[in-house]
């Protein structure tokens, strides 16, 4: 455990969520490269394909639920903390770190997935960034559970 | 006087792993209508455990249990306890309980709308007990802007806005200092002499139990000893005693 | 009410990123529902289109793929030769579309016209709302009235009996055309090899074609009428001379398939492709149900003590469980209301560019497949509500009301 707000089972929640969001990507550009000899597969992923950056920027919501719900959880925590010395700042800190331990290696596995299947790299680098849009928002939020 | 409520061979278990923890053993015991009843008992005794099995929020492996002389096959097993818990008993914790996003006049509101009671009822009524306990003007605060001995009253209020037969209480004033701990006994001595209120109080305090007419002593889920409180003239003393030889 | 009303804006909506998460997970389970249900009912509708066309004895007409067409080697005089082949020795059905011509209407729509022989009408049986049936033996001199149906879109504009003036695209002639009946509303066309695609016609004309009439027309008529040629009541070796006769006059390989060659595509191509798309559509649908549970279960972890104190102070499970159906109730009324409009907006598109093969007329803008995909997005809704409702209905059973209470 240590100074992270992070237990193994918070990590893991946060890596499955992360995968499936990339994973929903590489099907989108796995389908995007599929040859389909059927006009009406065609016509039927293109009615995904054409919105692929939206439903993919939906599907992230799930994202800002973990972070939600994990820091609700943790207020208390948070506040013992603050109490036995530590400060909002570096839990914060330490927050953002651990999130960005979590979402690099989810990145690099699914980087490795793209290579292997020679898919476009830079594919998902905007889910990356909405990420860490996501948890420099929710790390700014620790503020508010100094005073339980 | 008759007993409103009344519990025989009342036993609960928790079972772990390796062994069975006794909550309560064999507990047989009447409640009689109007009295305020103590339950005292160092922690781990059971004490809350049968508060949770009066009040119909947790159910007992063994016993029976009377309400108004009818045994209750149901008391605990929905739907029959959520029409309890509606009808006769009103609840008071330690931690007040209370809906944070909630204003006060909301918080002690809540049994009437989910009674599904008319908006004029409703405001009347809150507005009768917010006086009663002494908020008046503080309607639209939210928990977290009182003190906690208004929370708890917030939370008495609560309880006795449906006019409850039964209140129960889980140590009530637990969380708060010396003054306002009696403050609130003294409020709801005088709402049981008003209005013959059935209560039970589930206490550690000697001082607690003292407003009461009757003190049970547990001991590892057991009661360990019966006590009427009339005549004694220290009844702080006597209580006292009493732990030290049936508890301790 | 009261009390749905109070738990949805005093509970549910004070955590408001667990209802727009859940309302978007449900939002992508719907549109991925309606998606593949449209798609499976309009090559379903289709197929029963083609079905009817696709009998014993008859035999369609393909362009092999690795075909060229050369205007230098065909010229008027090889389709002409081809036809007064297939008027000696064959029945068939003869149909084309896509010519477009301007005919002054009340909605400003360019008209398509479509030709079609006996052997097609018949074969097609359309439905009429009103007027007659075409007939085919008429005369195609200068002063005669070309009898013809017209679509729903045209009938305000020009009832049954009157006459419309045009020229002509294939025949390079002004003619009179008179009118004979109505199609019905939303009447249309599916393309063989694209099930799916279909073309409207409620701003069609639909002109009847004789043998004189194609003797007549121009080359862009003959040639097209020959790519979806149907030749009724022959065998697999008269259709193989026919296919050598067209080679040897218009340099082109036609394949002509039979009722059970096209039953074999159909399973091969078609219904592959709809069995993909079933089990695509299944596990997506699976897979947002279990992570709208998790959603459910978060917003239940998060929410347990308003639950729970609710519980305390005299609500039931069973009104519980009625405010969380109703509560889903509205996310999926709202969703589905979502997609009723997306979907009426993109018809109504068809209308703004003018597009008249994609015109419909509709109820709310949806037409019958559109509400038939809508209900199967219900039926979808009312299993998935059901599996999340029940789920949180048993996390919160699970805890008892003393610990609910604790947390």
């Amino acid at each position: 455990m240590g100074k992270s707000l992070f237990r193994f089972a918070d990590a893991l929640e946060l890596a499955v969520v992360y995968a499936f969001c990339f994973f929903l990507n590489l099907l989108f550009n796995y389908v995007k490269v599929w040859d389909f000899n059927s006009y009406i597969l065609k016509a039927f992923f293109k009615n995904f394909m054409d919105y692929q950056t939206l439903i993919v920027f939906f599907f992230t919501f799930i994202v800002i639920v973990f972070h939600y719900q994990m820091l609700y959880r943790k207020k208390i925590e948070v506040y013992c903390r603050v109490l036995v010395g530590d400060t909002v700042l570096y839990i914060a800190i330490r927050y953002i770190r651990d999130c960005l331990m979590v979402l690099t290696v989810i990145y690099l596995l699914f980087l490795l997935i793209h290579v292997h299947l020679k898919f476009c790299l830079t594919g998902n680098i905007f889910l990356v960034f909405i990420f860490i849009i996501y948890i420099l928002i929710s790390a700014s939020q620790v503020r508010k559970y100094e005073n339980f | 006087m008759t007993d409103i409520l009344r519990v025989e061979n009342i036993t609960k278990t928790y079972k772990t792993l390796d062994s069975t923890i006794f909550a309560l053993r064999d507990i047989s015991f009447g409640i009689e209508e109007g009295e305020i009843l103590a339950i005292m008992g160092s922690s781990g005794s059971g004490k809350s455990t049968l508060l949770h099995i009066l009040g119909a929020i947790d159910k007992p492996d063994e016993g029976k249990i009377y309400l108004n002389h009818c045994y209750e096959k149901n008391y605990c097993t929905e739907p029959k306890a959520t029409e309890i818990r509606s009808d006769y008993i009103g609840f008071i914790y330690q931690n007040f309980n209370l809906l944070s996003d909630f204003s006060v006049e909301e918080n002690i509101a809540l049994p009437l709308i989910l009674d599904g009671a008319k908006e004029k009822d409703i405001k009347k009524k809150v507005q009768k007990v917010i006086d009663l306990v002494g908020l008046k003007g503080r309607e639209n605060h939210r928990p977290g802007e009182l003190s906690g001995g208004q929370q708890q009253r917030v939370a008495i209020a609560r309880a006795l806005v449906k006019s409850p037969r039964i209140l129960l209480a889980d140590e009530p004033t637990g969380n708060l200092d010396y003054k306002t701990s009696i403050e609130i006994m003294d409020f709801l001595a005088k709402a049981n002499r008003e209005t013959g209120k059935t209560m039970v109080i589930v206490t550690h305090d000697p001082k607690i139990a003292a407003y009461a007419n009757r003190v049970l002593f547990f001991k590892d889920g057991e009661i360990k000893g019966e006590y009427a409180l009339g005549e004694q003239e220290d009844k702080l003393d006597f209580i006292v005693d009493k732990w030290r030889s049936d508890v301790i | 009410m009261k009390i749905f009303k109070f738990f949805i804006t005093k509970i549910f909506l004070r955590k408001a990123i667990l209802c727009i998460s859940m309302f978007m997970l449900l939002c992508l389970a719907n549109y991925t529902t309606f998606i593949a249900s449209r798609s499976i009912l309009s090559t379903l509708q289709g197929y029963q289109e083609i079905k009817c066309m696709n009998q014993e004895g008859i035999f369609i007409a393909n362009l092999d793929p690795d075909s060229n067409i050369d205007m230098d080697i065909i010229g008027e005089t090889g389709t002409r030769i081809v036809y007064d082949y297939l008027n000696s020795n064959h029945k068939y059905a003869f149909y084309t579309d896509g010519f477009m011509i301007a005919v002054p209407n009340d909605d400003d729509m360019e008209i398509s016209l479509c030709y079609m022989n006996e052997g097609y009408y018949e074969l097609n049986q359309f439905d009429i709302s009103h007027g007659n049936d075409l007939f085919f033996d008429f005369q195609l001199d200068k002063e005669e009235a070309i009898p013809v149906l017209i679509g729903t879109g045209l009938s305000k504009t020009y009832p049954v009996g009157s006459t419309i003036i045009i020229d002509e695209p294939v025949l390079g002639r002004s003619v009179i055309l008179k009118v004979q009946g109505v199609l019905k509303q939303n009447s249309c066309h599916s393309n063989f090899y694209a099930l799916n695609s279909k073309s409207y016609y409620n701003f069609s004309i639909f002109m009847p074609v004789n043998q004189e009439f194609i003797e007549n027309a121009n080359i862009d008529l003959q040639l097209n009428g020959l790519m979806d040629l149907i030749i009724l009541d022959t065998t697999k070796e008269k259709t193989e001379d026919l296919s050598r006769f067209m080679y040897d006059n218009l340099g082109l390989k036609f394949n002509f398939f039979s009722q059970e060659e096209n039953f074999d595509y159909f399973n091969d191509y078609y219904l592959y492709s709809l069995k993909i798309i079933a089990i695509t559509t299944l596990i997506l649908l699976v897979v947002i149900t279990c992570i709208s549970i998790w959603n459910a279960l978060v917003s239940i972890r998060l929410m347990m003590k308003d639950f729970t104190i609710n519980l305390l102070v005299g609500l039931s499970y069973s009104r519980l469980r009625r405010i969380f159906y109703s509560y889903f109730g509205i996310l999926f009324g709202v969703n589905l209301l979502v997609i009723s409009s997306i979907t009426a907006l993109n018809r109504y598109e068809c209308w703004l560019r003018k597009d008249a093969t994609f015109v419909t007329y509709g109820l709310f803008g949806l037409i019958g497949m559109d509400w038939l995909a809508l209900l199967v997005v219900l039926f979808s809704d009312i299993i998935i509500g059901m599996i999340v409702v029940e789920s949180m209905l048993r996390k919160i059973k699970k805890i008892p009301i003393s610990l609910g209470v604790l947390q």
